[in-house]
């Protein structure tokens, strides 16, 4: 570990942490979670997040990746408890969120950070930028002249010279602002930091900028992430596992590497299909899906994923398919997952 | 200027200048873009925020908002009429008629108070002389040409019924209604799903591969680009800096510009053991950078003379701003700045 | 990696705040004859008096029948009432009665608007169903008819008078706070003090209010015109300061008996409480520029 600080400054990050996630305990465990809102014509209730299972380890990087309309916003928002939850459990090192009072739940949200998309619109424009840093640790008890020195260090942490802590987010570049944002997280040296679409607000030119120092900050302070966003190829790069979403539940969850060379769900095979690249040039991309999400507000029986999948059979509008574990470990919600769907080969399990 | 390699252009752009202020002091958000488009092919004109790539597009069909206005010495010159001095009315004559344009936000190019059927068929009617019943049916046609299903209906619902990839089909129904021989696409696929891209992708190269229309396609994603594009054209900081065909821009770029961002870029191929190439410092405005290259302060390689603004220059099939264009050219795309 | 040494984005001076502002509120130009009309008005209500006293007209109780209804002239430059009192000295004096009504049932209403409408735009939910509900009774009357329905109930006198016209405000505030709160509570930088784990009301003291401030001084200078006029119009009815306080509004009230043939009795009183409103608007509505942009987040 290349900590080679003096020791009298304060450190971020967990001690001792590996680069390699530590499967033991989980930090974050989501049991059942379900996300719901009333519907628009006031009617009954749109299910965002529909009884979603996962857990995170220790220095793990989770990519959450899904197409508008799957819930990962909401899940995300879920996690970090400014969004009610419908029905399950959210545990963060062993506690049930759910389950605190309001000042517990106030002390606890030091070990859950976030970083979101909205660089700008995420930092109060009437403040300095060591003051939007430092306000977490005041929020949290922590005296002043310690409070400065975390600050720098979180500053430095991030790549921004100690001078930044006296300018304003306007007088900032987006990406200098997201590195404000990246700052203001560790700051508190949470447990778990949730990223939603950290780089997709920002100049293609900048974003491998913050992409990197979400690559360093993993292996230098361990950090345990859980990283949203609508680009898998920004969220493979990150990830150590991968967890695909559609309407509100998980279709697939795998390590990063199996999930792009062998993905298991067909909305996996299309979403990789997709994405358009040089390597395909000129070609029709045509993804092996049809349509699109429209219609699915009406909950229907059977696999949600139907309507647009090329290997639907009678069983998938009968059966909505669990979400499984194979033998490989791999989860994955589909009767045919992994086959060619050249005949009804159900999933192990 | 630029020489083309075609002899017959589809659109030919000299000198293009775009600005505002007083003429003492204008501000340029496009500077002197010279740029050729072919007939029938796909164009991606490539760049960041502050590039200056829609005020580009949308001077074609001179719809730069005020303040802004297409500087004196501009020309535009589409099948041999100098479209900066046209009178208005010959404007909306090529405006959605031989030249069509579709945005990024399909909401805003569609009127919410009208079926879908009646935006296409008056779009027909403004260019065509034709019945009503002929618009309709021709705009029913043209919905089933864009791929959506059960047209009929979809002709008489609402755009607000429709999802976001359904609107901007049908929105490219509407400029496909009058067989443009230009489409002009700013980032028409930035606000949709990955899938969704796709299919729209998929469609804009049948398009071309139908109708013979040229389409320039402004986007910053350079996996885009990638998928669809025939010649390439990047702007940074108000100039065009880059032009060429797509396979010798991406595989060779004789501008480190778009050498840096290829390389910058994540892709599903990148290897997750190294950190990616960047790109240090962050997109400057078009007005602040004059007298010098736009992208000297984030090129590793910049050197003395790029104090002075390279003018374009031949590197192989490619045309390059770029004082070593040639040597960049020559060496595979790679090198990066990590 | 590469820190980010690159081009540092130029500092806009003038944008940096407060600083920015206040240049930016002399360059407006109606904002300025704004202010200085309401510096006059200042002026002439605190020093006025002094340099008046020596006048015999100053004396409420003067009355020089003979001297009654006189057109403006040298010896008397706007003329004189009814009463042979001279105009333009009473009118100096009313200054001070007119501008002290205002900005005391101003401040009043703002004193009660601004915690009702920030706690209802922050808490939201029953308390602040409720506190709208009551606002909305409130707000059903014409402001008018509610400070005038207040009067007759309390009685004439300044103090009374004071209490109308801030019961008629005070909903308006609230309104304005309310909404100022709740579109700064939407901005992301709440919810990521929120997330921080900031305390509720820190939150509310340290972010919401100093981004809502922009909305009361816009709304500041709006109820003080409004104020004046309810004032005004209370008192043309009688049912403002007792005679003989030289009050504008009264003023206007007693001079309608006579607007055929000594006109300038309503003209001048009419002209001061126009004048003064007028700057007023101007103020409100160069304040609500120099603010604007940046209430959307600047």
């Amino acid at each position: 570990m290349p900590n080679t600080r003096p020791a009298d400054k304060p450190q971020l990050g967990l001690p001792g942490t590996a680069s390699q996630p530590d499967h033991g305990k989980p930090v974050l465990r989501c049991q059942d979670v379900s996300v719901r809102y009333p519907s628009r014509d006031g009617s009954g209730h749109l299910t965002a997040v529909d009884q979603v299972s996962f857990d995170i380890s220790r220095g793990e990087t989770l990519g959450l990746v899904g197409e508008t309309g799957c819930g990962k916003t909401s899940l995300a928002r879920a996690i970090l408890a400014v969004q009610p939850l419908a029905g399950g459990r959210i545990t963060l090192l062993g506690r049930d969120l759910g389950a605190l009072g309001r000042e517990q739940l106030r002390r606890s949200r030091k070990q859950m950070q976030c970083v979101f998309q909205d660089s700008a619109g995420s930092l109060n424009p009437r403040l300095r930028v060591g003051t939007i840093i430092g306000e977490g640790l005041a929020a949290h008890g922590t005296p002043r002249r310690a409070r400065d020195q975390l600050v720098l260090a979180a500053l430095e942490h991030v790549g921004l010279s100690a001078e930044y802590a006296h300018r304003y987010p306007h007088q900032l570049s987006g990406g200098q602002r997201q590195r404000v944002n990246i700052a203001r997280a560790l700051a508190v040296n949470p447990a778990l930091l949730v990223a939603d679409e950290p780089v997709s607000a920002l100049d293609v030119s900048v974003q491998s900028q913050i992409l990197n120092l979400f690559v360093k900050l993993k292996s230098e302070m361990g950090l345990t992430c859980l990283f949203v966003s609508h680009n898998l190829a920004v969220v493979a790069y990150l990830s150590d596992r991968v967890a695909v979403m559609y309407l509100g539940r998980l279709v697939e969850v795998s390590p990063t590497a199996d999930l792009l060379a062998r993905p298991l769900h067909p909305y996996t095979q299309a979403l990789l299909a997709a994405i358009p690249s040089a390597a395909k040039r000129s070609q029709p991309l045509r993804p092996d899906l049809a349509g699109d999400t429209s219609g699915a507000d009406t909950p229907q029986p059977g696999c949600r994923y139907r309507a647009r999948c090329p290997k639907a059979q009678a069983i998938c509008a009968e059966h909505d398919p669990p979400l499984q574990a194979g033998p490989d470990g791999r989860l994955v919600a589909c009767h045919f997952a992994g086959t060619d769907g050249e005949g009804p080969e159900p999933a192990a399990g | 200027m630029m020489a083309t390699r075609l002899d017959e252009p589809l659109l030919s752009i000299r000198d293009l200048s775009v600005g505002f202020g007083p003429a003492r002091d204008v501000r340029k958000v496009v500077d002197g873009v010279g740029l050729d488009l072919a007939p029938g092919r796909i164009t991606c004109l490539v760049g960041e925020s502050g590039s200056g790539k829609s005020m580009l597009a949308l001077s074609i069909l001179r719809l730069i908002p005020r303040p802004g206005r297409i500087l004196p010495g501009s020309r535009i010159v589409f099948q041999g009429v100098d479209l900066t001095a046209l009178s208005p009315r010959g404007m909306r004559a090529v405006r959605g008629g031989e030249i069509s344009m579709i945005f990024q936000e399909p909401m805003t190019s569609l009127n919410p108070a009208f079926s879908n059927g009646t935006q296409i068929a008056e779009s027909v009617r403004l260019h065509n002389d034709v019945s009503r019943r002929e618009a309709w049916d021709r705009a029913v046609e043209l919905l089933d040409t864009v791929g959506i299903r059960d047209p009929q209906r979809r002709a008489r619902d609402f755009p607000h019924q429709l999802s976001g990839g359904m609107r901007q089909r049908v929105v490219i129904a509407m400029a496909l209604s009058t067989s443009p021989r230009l489409l002009v696409a700013d980032e028409p696929t930035t606000a949709l799903d990955v899938t969704v891209q796709a299919q729209i992708l998929d469609l804009l190269l049948e398009i071309r591969d139908t109708y013979r229309t040229g389409i320039l396609f402004i986007t910053h994603d350079v996996g885009v680009v990638g998928q669809i594009a025939d010649e390439v054209a990047v702007m940074y900081a108000g100039r065009l800096v880059l032009t060429g065909p797509a396979e010798d821009c991406l595989t060779r770029p004789a501008h480190p510009y778009l050498a840096a961002l290829l390389e910058s870029v994540p892709t599903l191929e990148s290897d997750r053991t190294r950190p990616l190439p960047v790109i240090p410092g962050s997109v400057p405005e078009a007005t602040d950078v004059r007298g010098e290259c736009g992208f000297r302060a984030r090129c590793a390689r910049s050197f003395g003379q790029c104090s002075q603004v390279p003018p374009l220059m031949p590197a192989g099939r490619q045309s390059s701003a770029c004082w070593i264009a040639e040597s960049m050219a020559e060496s595979a795309a790679g090198g990066g700045h990590a | 990696m590469a820190a980010d040494s690159g081009i540092a984005p130029r500092l806009d001076v003038a944008a940096l705040r407060g600083r920015g502002r206040a240049s930016r509120l002399v360059r407006h130009r109606s904002a300025m004859i704004g202010l200085v009309v309401m510096g006059l008005w200042i002026l002439i209500a605190t020093v006025g008096p002094f340099l008046v006293r020596g006048n015999p007209s100053s004396a409420f109780g003067y009355q020089n029948l003979s001297q009654a209804l006189l057109p403006p002239s040298r010896a008397h430059l706007l003329g004189t009432d009814q009463l042979g009192r001279d105009e333009a000295v009473r009118l100096i004096e009313g200054a001070r009665y007119t501008l002290f009504i205002s900005v005391v049932a101003v401040a009043a209403g703002l004193a009660a608007g601004l915690p009702l409408g920030a706690l209802s735009g922050f808490l939201g939910g029953r308390f602040d169903l409720v506190a709208q509900r009551f606002v909305d009774i409130v707000l059903a009357f014409p402001s008018f008819v509610l400070a005038l329905a207040l009067v007759s109930f309390l009685g004439t006198g300044i103090r009374n008078l004071v209490i109308a016209i801030a019961a008629a405000s005070f909903p308006r505030f609230t309104r304005v706070v309310r909404a100022a709160v709740i579109m700064v509570m939407a901005q992301p930088y709440e919810e990521a003090a929120h997330v921080q784990g900031v305390r509720r009301s820190r939150i509310l003291i340290r972010h919401v209010l100093p981004n809502a401030m922009p909305a009361i001084f816009v709304q500041v200078p709006l109820e003080l015109g409004a104020a004046i006029l309810t004032a005004a119009g209370l008192g043309y009815l009688g049912f403002g300061v007792p005679q003989p306080t030289p009050e504008w509004g009264s003023m206007l009230g007693t001079a309608q008996n006579y607007i055929f043939g000594h006109s300038y009795l309503v003209t001048f009183p009419g002209l001061c409480v126009f004048s003064f409103v007028l700057a007023c608007n101007l103020i409100g509505d160069g304040l609500r520029d120099v603010f604007d942009p940046r209430l959307a987040g600047g």
